[in-house]
């Protein structure tokens, strides 16, 4: 078994960034409707804290799942009022602190400000929500690089991996196997 | 997802794994022809980079201004640039809000041409300008003399429209390339391996990724939506607030974001044609996504004539003199033969896209769409110079202008800059994205009487 | 003065050359002052001031001659044959070419033909036509004393029998700025002396087109006059009716049905613009420009130069359109049905200082600004060059520096040594890649602020000139603040006659130009 490629980092980075594999049972599977059954079938044996490989996004996974909406809409909103208030304060403020007159309009003009308000919440949006994923999919996603992967789960394979001790592990390899998956494995 | 039992079954060969191996063939080893082509954007920058270097030690003077034509060729690039990136954004990202299946075979093409294209356009306002090494003092830096830029100007919003356009129509092509170089880095060997490793940023396809990363990619396409609406309407606005007649006008904002898409979806044309020829991406690029892309330069190009024709309609109607010579002078004066090109290759020219049989002949529609390249170009050349060389206030000052050498200079060394960039995406990151064409092909089923196929 | 060179002056030269001791000066004053022992220094200054020593002379009464009206005038005999009848004409600005070294004076365009830098011929169109010649055509006249090459201007102020070349140029020697510049219109001529002494200066030639083709330099624009209000002219009898308060040139074009939204909106308007003003008590600044005594001659533009360091850009810049005049004159023919010249106005164009500037919002970095007495301040540090000021000026009088003008041996070099000299050290000299305009001669507001708050008062009227009313022969320019009841400008300003160019746009410009009356209307006057 291969794991994606890692780069070799110096201490103490290494064990923050590529921590030790964490014990547990990988399935492999080729179809989504068998993907979707093992899901199923895990939850309803109470396993709750286990990942699912895709390499598209579906609905029928997110639905089996039952997640909750990702909190990334938070920091857009966030992120867009933030901007909206920054292009407010810099263009007031900024006018305010250097009054000069031009074109006998007055110093604050409101409405040419608006531009630079839209394009501040637009700007901020945006970099909030890149930040809301990266921080939720690379901080709050849990064991992440820590997982057992395989690399055809970005290609055509759907996989799913059970975090387990080696002693618990067969019941779960006997339920992945049952679902339908084509290949089953320890790490 | 649509699903009918009744829907014939996808053709055998587009499953996952062909997508993928398909578009990851795209990032094997060059050809001769690609390093010739590359060899040839890289000489085009280099003449523009010298050119450049002449226009900072002896002055602008070496491009053709004449007074009063203080705008001239290096804006109309800036326009031409930026008018292309929009349909980019149109296509990935209205597309998307829009569920239009067929985007995803050519969207990331289009997305990278917004990204170098605004790299581009970037470039002119900062080479444009009398003293191009203070170009920061458009930029509200602290500084110990207290001076802050004028947000009053329609300059100041240009740059806070390009600078956002730049920012996040990058993070938004940045996004969605993490799932495909990941998928590429899983079958890469060697430094590209490493490569993609890096920039993939760790991506596995895990269900909390997804599940963030398909929120925040909805929310980028929300905001890139009204965003690319809004940079041409700015674009427009360094014009329309003018009193020049000719640029003032409320019918701006509209005109130049129907011409933004109408000359960038022509420009998506004119790259995607070679591209799917040269990487053999015929099953994944279809005539019919080409026949889309018609039917958007058709619609977008007779938003453009309708625009010129109430352009020249309310110079009439209104009865203003100077707004009545301004479009005299563009039709029939001096620079005739620029305003007759521009009528002709965007208000005549998208007519033929009303027959299915030019739409869906693709050498028929990458010729229309040189020329719908040449027509917009054109326009924004119409639109400054011949307005400021027309201005009909002050009689006195009626110029001929020229353009000479330099802006030729700095224009090919933009063509070369553009495709330079485009060249080292296409070959060294998936210019389909492949993630998103795996999404509207029907998932592999067990039980294959309950599989359907999206209707694309 | 210190010496610009290692010279002295030819009286020096002299006293020295005879073994004699001390200066001219005092050699030139000792002589005087056995004189007029009396009150030497008043005396000596008053002599200088007015430029020699005069004395008044007695007034006689004189009477026309009445065999005056017996003299009569022969109609110039037709042209036979290939000859044409050649008239040189002395330059307006070079005159016989004394001027044509000076780079101030070659830039200037002469007043009528707006030319600058080179000679040429007036053709009537219609002998032009009938020898198929277009503008910048080069032609060969050959006069049995010499032949010279023109380039042709075509114009109706010449007579189609006629062609007319203006002497000034085409210097063998002199100095770089004359030599070898076009061609010479005195080998034309004869240098036999007429009967009353001088030359002739009207020559029979034959007019050859020699195939060759040069463009000319000119600043000449488009006439179309779109009824916008650019020149207004008055015709004397309405002039003549005219009274203190009338306004001939304030249309009124509202019809009454839209008066009361237009006046409240009008009231609003005017809140808000005031929001916008400095508060407090300041000047503001204004000018203005009698067209009656206009005569286009174009001191006021060299005086300008002069005065702002303004630099010279050449033939080959000026061709382009790049010229910094921030004062020009433009001349509109005043024609008749037929397009025939009846007399021109000529409107000398420079910045109009508007109140509500549209150059200045469109400046990213407040280069462009307003400053408290009304001015429209050009800051060339913070300058970055976008442009975007001239394209939004209606009036179209900014101006770019495309080259450095003032860089040492460059090629388009304005201030070679030592022409360096001439640079007023109050104002700047601008780098390339800045914009530039008329300031009102700031440094001159400046001046007289400071001056004024030395000696503990304000600021008169008067006080204060710019370069270009100072230099006007006619006193057709006058500065002042228009804030001042009392000042000669705020008098001018609500003349009957004046008028603001372009007061349609609502720029509210500083300057009111007074229109030109002439004696009948026209059907076109621009």
């Amino acid at each position: 078994m291969t794991t994606h490629l890692r780069l070799p980092l110096p201490k103490p980075l290494q064990d923050i960034i590529h921590p030790p594999p964490t014990p547990g049972v990988l399935g492999v599977f080729s179809y989504l409707d068998t993907t979707v059954d093992a899901i199923k079938k895990l939850r309803a044996a109470g396993h709750t804290d286990f990942t699912v490989y895709s390499p598209v996004p579906r609905h029928e996974i997110e639905d089996a799942l039952g997640q909750a909406v990702s909190p990334v809409r938070m920091f857009t909103l966030i992120g867009g009022i933030a901007g909206c208030a920054i292009g407010a304060w810099l263009t007031l403020w900024m006018s305010y602190d250097w009054p000069i007159v031009v074109g006998g309009k007055p110093v604050g003009s409101v409405p040419p400000y608006v531009v630079i308000m839209f394009e501040m919440t637009i700007l901020f949006g945006a970099l909030s929500t890149i930040l809301g994923i990266l921080f939720n999919a690379a901080f709050a996603a849990r064991r992440l690089g820590t997982v057992q992967y395989d690399e055809r789960f970005t290609n055509d394979r759907f996989g799913i991996f059970v975090p387990t001790v080696s002693d618990k592990a067969s019941p779960v390899e006997k339920l992945l196997r049952d679902a339908g998956a084509e290949e089953v494995r320890r790490g | 997802m649509a699903e009918t039992t009744q829907a014939p079954p996808p053709p055998s060969r587009l499953t996952y794994d062909y997508v993928t191996r398909t578009i990851a063939r795209t990032l094997g080893n060059p050809t001769r022809g690609y390093f010739l082509l590359l060899g040839a954007a890289v000489g085009l920058l280099a003449l523009g980079i010298i050119t450049l270097l002449f226009l900072i030690r002896y002055g602008l003077g070496l491009a053709g201004y004449s007074h009063p034509v203080y705008w001239a060729v290096f804006i109309t690039c800036f326009v031409f640039w930026v008018g292309i990136a929009h349909s980019g954004t149109l296509i990935s990202a209205i597309l998307f809000l829009f569920r239009s299946g067929w985007r995803t075979a050519v969207y990331r093409t289009a997305e990278a041409m917004t990204v170098f294209a605004v790299m581009t356009a970037g470039l002119f306002p900062l080479i444009h300008i009398g003293r191009q090494w203070y170009f920061y003092w458009l930029i509200p830096y602290p500084n110990e003399r207290g001076l802050w830029p004028n947000f009053k100007s329609p300059l100041i919003w240009d740059e806070f429209a390009i600078g956002t356009y730049f920012t996040v129509s990058t993070v938004f092509l940045i996004m969605g390339l993490i799932p495909d170089i990941a998928a590429v880095r899983d079958l890469a060997t060697g430094w590209r391996k490493k490569l993609y490793a890096i920039t993939a940023l760790g991506w596995t396809g895990a269900n909390e990724q997804w599940r963030h990363y398909t929120r925040g990619y909805l929310y980028l396409a929300a905001l890139a939506t009204p965003l690319v609406l809004s940079v041409h309407s700015v674009v427009s606005w360094d014009f329309a607030m003018a009193i020049v007649p000719g640029w003032h006008a409320t019918l701006f904002a509209p005109y130049f974001v129907a011409g933004a898409i109408y000359s960038g979806c022509g420009m998506v044309i004119t790259l995607l044609t070679p591209i799917r020829k040269l990487f053999q991406l015929e099953e994944v690029i279809t005539v019919h996504h080409f026949e889309n892309l018609a039917k958007l330069c058709l619609l977008t190009g007779s938003i453009v004539s309708f625009s010129y024709l109430t352009e020249n309609f309310v110079a009439w109607f209104s009865g203003n003199p100077a707004e009545r010579a301004a479009f005299w002078y563009r039709a029939f004066g001096p620079y005739w033969w620029a305003s007759w090109t521009m009528n002709i290759c965007n208000g005549l020219l998208p007519w033929l896209l009303w027959s299915k049989r030019v739409r869906t002949n693709i050498t028929a529609l990458f010729v229309i769409s040189i020329f719908v390249n040449i027509g917009m170009w054109f326009e924004r050349y119409v639109i400054i110079v011949v307005s400021l060389a027309g201005e009909p206030y002050t009689t006195w000052t009626n110029a001929v202008y020229n353009p000479t050498w330099a802006d030729w200079g700095i224009m090919a060394g933009s063509f070369g800059w553009f495709f330079m960039w485009f060249l080292l995406f296409v070959k060294n990151f998936p210019a389909v994205a492949i993630s998103e064409v795996k999404e509207v092909l029907a998932a592999p089923m067990r039980q294959k009487a309950r599989a359907g196929v999206q209707h694309t | 003065m210190q010496p610009v060179f290692d010279t002295r002056p030819t009286g020096d030269v002299i006293l020295k050359l005879s073994g004699k001791t001390g200066t001219f000066e005092d050699y030139l004053q000792g002589k005087w002052r056995a004189k007029h022992a009396t009150n030497f220094d008043q005396y000596w200054m008053d002599s200088l001031a007015k430029g020699g020593i005069y004395t008044e002379a007695p007034t006689r009464a004189v009477r026309l001659a009445p065999s005056l009206s017996r003299i009569s005038f022969a109609a110039p005999a037709a042209s036979g044959g290939q000859d044409q009848d050649v008239i040189v004409f002395p330059h307006p600005i070079l005159h016989d070419g004394r001027g044509a070294n000076k780079p101030w004076l070659q830039e200037l365009p002469d007043p009528v033909s707006k030319i600058a830098w080179h000679s040429w011929v007036e053709v009537h169109p219609d002998t032009a036509a009938k020898w198929g010649l277009a503008t910048g055509d080069l032609i060969l006249l050959k006069s049995s004393f010499g032949a010279q090459k023109f380039p042709a201007w075509i114009t109706r102020s010449v007579r189609p029998d006629v062609l007319a070349v203006p002497t000034g140029q085409g210097h063998t020697a002199y100095g770089r700025y004359a030599k070898d510049r076009s061609a010479n219109a005195f080998e034309l001529l004869g240098a036999q002396a007429n009967d009353y002494g001088g030359r002739n200066f009207g020559v029979r030639a034959s007019a050859t087109k020699t195939g060759e083709h040069r463009k000319i330099v000119t600043t000449e624009g488009g006439p179309r006059e779109l009824g916008l209000g650019t020149t207004e002219v008055l015709p004397l009898a309405r002039a003549k009716a005219l009274h203190p308060g009338d306004h001939p040139f304030h249309f009124e074009e509202t019809p009454e049905y839209a008066k009361e939204a237009v006046e409240w909106w009008g009231e609003r308007q005017h809140e808000k613009a005031s929001i916008g003003n400095y508060r407090g008590e300041h000047p503001r600044w204004g000018l203005a420009i009698d067209l009656s005594k206009c005569t286009g001659c174009g001191a006021c533009v060299t005086a300008c130069y002069a005065e702002n360091n303004i630099a010279t850009v050449g033939e080959e810049l000026m061709q382009r359109g790049r010229e910094l005049s921030w004062m020009r004159l433009e001349r509109y023919w005043r024609t008749d049905e037929h397009g025939n010249p009846q007399g021109a106005v000529n409107e000398p164009m420079l910045c109009q200082q508007c109140g509500n500037a549209p150059c200045e919002p469109v400046c990213p970095v407040y280069a462009a600004y307003h400053t408290p007495d009304g001015l429209n301040g050009q800051v060339y540090n913070r300058c970055v060059g976008t442009r975007y000021c001239s394209n939004n000026c209606p009036y179209k009088v900014r101006y770019f520096n495309w080259y450095n003008y003032a860089e040492r041996g460059g090629q388009y070099e304005a201030f070679p040594e030592p022409l360096s000299m001439l640079l007023n050290p109050d104002v700047t000299v601008r780098e390339k890649g800045v914009m530039e305009k008329c300031t009102f001669c700031v440094q001159r507001i400046r001046g007289a602020q400071n001056q004024a708050r030395l000696e503990n008062r304000n600021v008169r009227d008067g006080d204060i000139v710019t370069a270009c009313a100072q230099t006007c022969p006619s006193e057709a320019i006058v500065f002042g603040d228009l804030n001042d009841r009392n000042s000669r400008v705020f008098e001018l300003a609500g003349n009957p006659r004046g008028y603001h160019v372009l007061a349609g746009l609502n720029t509210k410009p500083a300057i009111t130009y007074l229109a030109r009356v002439v004696a009948h209307e026209t059907p076109s006057h621009g």
